[in-house]
C-alpha cells in the first residue's frame, strides 16, 4: 500500500521515438487508477515504466515517496498481470504463485499459509497441482492475479488482463477485480483500451492520447465535462455526436459545415463567429417538437439493443450523422424524420482548432 | 488434433511414398541387412570364400580389450563434444538474444563454421595445435603445457574433442537462439518481477523452457560425434597414438578396411546400428514425452 507519483515522466525509443512526454499524474494510496486510450497511445509504456521493465527517458517516479527510477523491478514492491497471463508454463499453479515468495525467501509455512488464501479467494483450491495449459483463459487468469496477490506487494499493475477473455467473462472478472481491489486496500494501476472497463472499474481515469495526458478524472467528470474532444470522442458508446460549424453573431445559432443549422435559446459561451464543434451524447436526445436546440434526424438504419434503441441517421437533409439512443423497443422506418430536443446543460463546446473545452 | 487430408484415390498415397520407401530401402535396409548378414560369416580378403560362424565375430569383439578400450573413448569422446558444443553454444545463444540490433549479423558469422567439412575443420584444429609449428601449442608451451597429441593419448583426445565441437556449435547456436527467441519476454519480465536476478531467471524460467531444444540437441550432437566425426579423425589422430582417439565408428573402417577383417567390421557396423536404434527410441519414447510441458 503506497501512493505512486509520476513527475513529468516521458519516455523517448531509440530512433527518436516519443512513446511518451510529460506525464503527471499522482495516485494516492488505495486508489484504482485506469491507464485508458486507442492502443499505442503510450498507457503501456507508462505501465511498464512503473513496473521496471522500461527504462526512464525523463522525469521521476516516486513509490510510498521514494524516488525509484534506477531500482530493479524486484525492488520496487510491486506485482504485474500481463495480458498474456505470462504464467511459467513449467510450474504448476502453486509453484507459479511461489516462485516469488522463494526468491524473497519466505519460510515455507509462510508461503503454504499465503497461497492457500489466495487460492481460497480466487477459488483456485482445486487446480493448485495442475499446469497452466490444463486451465481454461479464465483460470489462468486468476492464477495471474494469485501470483500477485501472495506476493503481498504495494502496488498492483494490470496490463489489459481481461482483453483475452471473451465478453461474458470479462464482465464477471471485471466485478471480481473490483471487490479484490476493495478487500485487498491496495494501490491499482490498470491499463485498459476498453473505455466501458476503465468506467466501471476506475477510481480516476487517466485518459491518454498520442502519449500525452488528455484529461485526469473520475469516470463521471470525463463523462459529463470532458475537457477535449478527443476525450469526448473516446468515453461513451454509442459515440457522442460532434458537429463542426461556425456562430453567428449572437452566438445563438451553429451553421454546421455538412449543411443545416441548429439554433439555441441563449448564446453559447463562446466568441461570436467562432469556429466550434458542438457535442451531444446520443442519450442526452429526445424526441420533441418545441423548445430550442431542436434539429431533426433522417433515419437510416437502427439498432436494437433491447433495452434501448440506438437510431442512427443524419442530421435534417445534410451530411452529418446523428445518432440518438431511445429508451425500450422503439422502431422508425428508414428515411422517417425524428424531430429531436436537447437541453443546453447536455451540450460540450469545442474548439473546432484545437478540440479543447469551451464551456 | 491434426486434421488430415483424406484422398479418395487409393493407389496416390503409395504412389506418393513410393520414392521415399524405394531411397530407403535401396540405401538403408539393404545394406543395413548386408552388414548384419556378414557379420556372422568370417570372409577372406578378396571376398572369394566365406564362412559360417555365428556369433564369434560378436565374441571375440567383445573379449577384445582394444575394442572394450573404444566404447570408453566414444563415450567420454560423445559426451564431451556434446557438452562441450552445446554449453558454448548456449552461451553465445544467451549473448546474441541480448544484441538487439546486431543479431544478424552476429548469427550469420556464427554460422560459418558449420560450412566448414569436418575433415577441414580437424585439419584446422590439426595445425592450430601440431607441436612442433602450431600457434596454440606454441601458446601453451609459453604458459608451461607440454603440448604434443601425437604422444600423449589424453592430449589427442582432447584435440579431437575441440575440433569436434567447434564445428557443431554454430548448429546448436542456432537452435538455442530460436529457442530463446520463442520464450515469450513477458515471462523473464514476471520472473524479474518476482524477484528473481539474471542468474536465477535463467536456471528457473529460460533453462526449463528451453529443454525440448537440449534434449533435441543432445540426441543430435551424441548422434554426430559417434558417426559423422570418422573424417575429422581420420584426418587428424588416424585414431592414434596407441587408439586412444580410435572411436568405434573409426574402427570400423580400421578393422573393415585396413585389417580387412570384414566379418568383425561388420559386427561393429551392427553394435553401432543397434546404438543408433537405442538412442532414436530414447528420444521419441522417454524424451519427447517428459519435455512437454
Amino acid at each position: 500500500m503506497a501512493t505512486l507519483e509520476i513527475k513529468s515522466l516521458g519516455k523517448t525509443y531509440p530512433g527518436n521515438v516519443v512513446a511518451a512526454e510529460g506525464i503527471d499524474i499522482a495516485i494516492e494510496d488505495g486508489e484504482l487508477v485506469v491507464l485508458v486510450g486507442p492502443s499505442g497511445c503510450g498507457k503501456s509504456t507508462i505501465l511498464r515504466m512503473i513496473a521496471g521493465l522500461e527504462t526512464i527517458t525523463t522525469g521521476d517516479l516516486f513509490i510510498a515517496g521514494k524516488r525509484v527510477n534506477d531500482h530493479e523491478p524486484g525492488e520496487r514492491d510491486i506485482a504485474m498481470v500481463f495480458q498474456n497471463y505470462a504464467l511459467y508454463p513449467h510450474m504448476t499453479v502453486r509453484g507459479n504463485m511461489a516462485y516469488g515468495l522463494r526468491n524473497e525467501g519466505q519460510p515455507k509455512a509462510e508461503i503454504e499459509r499465503r497461497i492457500a488464501e489466495a487460492a481460497r479467494t480466487l477459488r483456485l483450491e482445486d487446480y493448485l497441482d495442475r499446469k497452466p495449459r490444463q486451465l481454461s483463459g479464465g483460470q489462468r487468469q486468476r492464477v495471474a492475479m494469485g501470483r500477485a496477490i501472495v506476493r503481498e506487494p504495494r502496488i498492483f499493475l494490470f496490463d489489459e488482463p481481461l482483453s483475452n477473455l471473451d465478453a461474458k467473462l470479462r464482465t464477471q472478472l471485471r466485478a471480481e477485480l473490483k471487490a479484490l481491489h476493495r478487500r485487498l486496500g491496495a494501490t491499482f494501476v490498470y491499463v485498459t483500451h476498453d473505455q466501458v472497463e476503465a468506467m466501471s472499474l476506475a477510481d480516476r481515469i487517466v485518459l491518454m492520447n498520442a502519449g500525452q495526458v488528455e484529461q485526469i478524472g473520475t469516470p463521471l467528470d470525463l463523462y459529463l465535462r470532458p475537457a477535449s474532444r478527443f476525450v469526448a470522442d473516446f468515453i461513451g458508446s454509442p459515440n457522442m455526436n460532434v458537429f463542426e460549424g461556425v456562430l453567428d453573431g449572437e452566438a445563438r445559432a451553429l451553421t454546421l459545415s455538412g449543411g443545416g443549422s441548429i439554433r439555441f435559446a441563449d448564446p453559447l459561451p463562446a466568441a461570436p463567429g467562432a469556429r466550434v464543434a458542438l457535442g451531444i451524447r446520443p442519450e442526452h436526445l429526445h424526441p420533441g417538437d418545441e423548445g430550442p436546440g431542436r434539429m431533426e434526424l433522417t433515419v437510416t438504419f437502427i439498432e436494437q439493443l433491447g433495452a434501448d434503441t440506438v437510431v442512427h441517421g443524419t442530421l435534417g437533409n445534410g451530411r452529418e450523422p446523428l445518432a440518438v439512443r431511445l429508451d425500450g423497443v422503439q422502431m422508425r422506418e428508414a428515411g422517417a424524420s425524428l424531430p429531436l430536443i436537447c437541453s443546453p446543460e447536455h451540450i460540450h463546446l469545442f474548439d473546432a482548432d484545437t478540440g479543447r473545452r469551451l464551456n | 488434433m491434426q486434421k488430415r487430408v483424406i484422398f479418395k484415390a487409393r493407389g496416390l498415397p503409395y504412389l506418393l511414398v513410393l520414392p521415399q520407401i524405394a531411397i530407403t530401402v535401396i540405401f538403408f535396409f539393404w545394406p543395413s541387412w548386408q552388414a548384419l548378414e556378414s557379420s556372422f560369416f568370417i570372409e577372406d580378403a578378396f571376398g572369394f570364400s566365406r564362412e559360417w560362424v555365428g556369433w564369434q565375430n560378436y565374441r571375440e569383439l567383445f573379449n577384445d580389450p582394444g575394442y572394450l578400450r573404444s566404447f570408453r573413448s566414444t563415450l567420454i569422446f560423445g559426451l564431451s563434444v556434446a557438452a562441450l558444443a552445446m554449453s558454448l553454444a548456449l552461451g553465445l545463444a544467451v549473448a546474441a538474444n541480448r544484441v538487439l540490433r546486431a543479431t544478424q549479423g552476429y548469427r550469420t558469422l556464427l554460422i560459418w563454421p558449420y560450412a566448414v567439412a569436418p575433415a577441414l575443420a580437424g585439419v584446422i584444429w590439426y595445425f592450430l595445435m601440431n607441436p612442433s609449428l602450431g600457434i596454440v601449442a606454441y601458446w601453451l608451451k609459453g604458459i608451461g603445457v607440454e603440448w604434443n597429441h601425437y604422444v600423449n593419448g589424453d592430449q589427442a583426445l582432447l584435440l579431437v574433442i575441440v575440433a569436434a565441437a567447434w564445428k557443431q556449435i554454430s548448429y546448436n547456436f542456432l537452435f538455442f537462439l530460436a529457442g530463446l527467441q520463442s520464450i515469450p519476454k513477458s515471462l523473464i519480465e514476471a520472473a524479474a518481477i518476482d524477484r528473481a536476478g539474471p542468474v536465477r531467471r535463467f536456471w528457473s524460467i529460460t533453462f526449463p523452457l528451453l529443454s525440448p531444444t537440449t534434449f533435441f540437441l543432445l540426441v543430435v550432437n551424441l548422434v554426430y560425434a559417434f558417426f559423422d566425426t570418422f573424417s575429422l579423425i581420420h584426418a587428424t589422430t588416424e585414431g592414434g597414438p596407441s587408439d586412444s582417439t580410435s572411436i568405434l565408428v573409426f574402427r570400423v573402417y580400421n578393422t573393415g578396411f585396413i585389417g580387412q577383417d570384414y566379418g568383425g567390421s561388420a559386427a561393429q557396423s551392427v553394435i553401432l546400428m543397434a546404438l543408433v536404434i537405442v538412442m532414436t527410441v530414447v528420444q521419441f519414447r522417454y524424451v519427447e514425452r517428459k519435455v512437454n510441458y
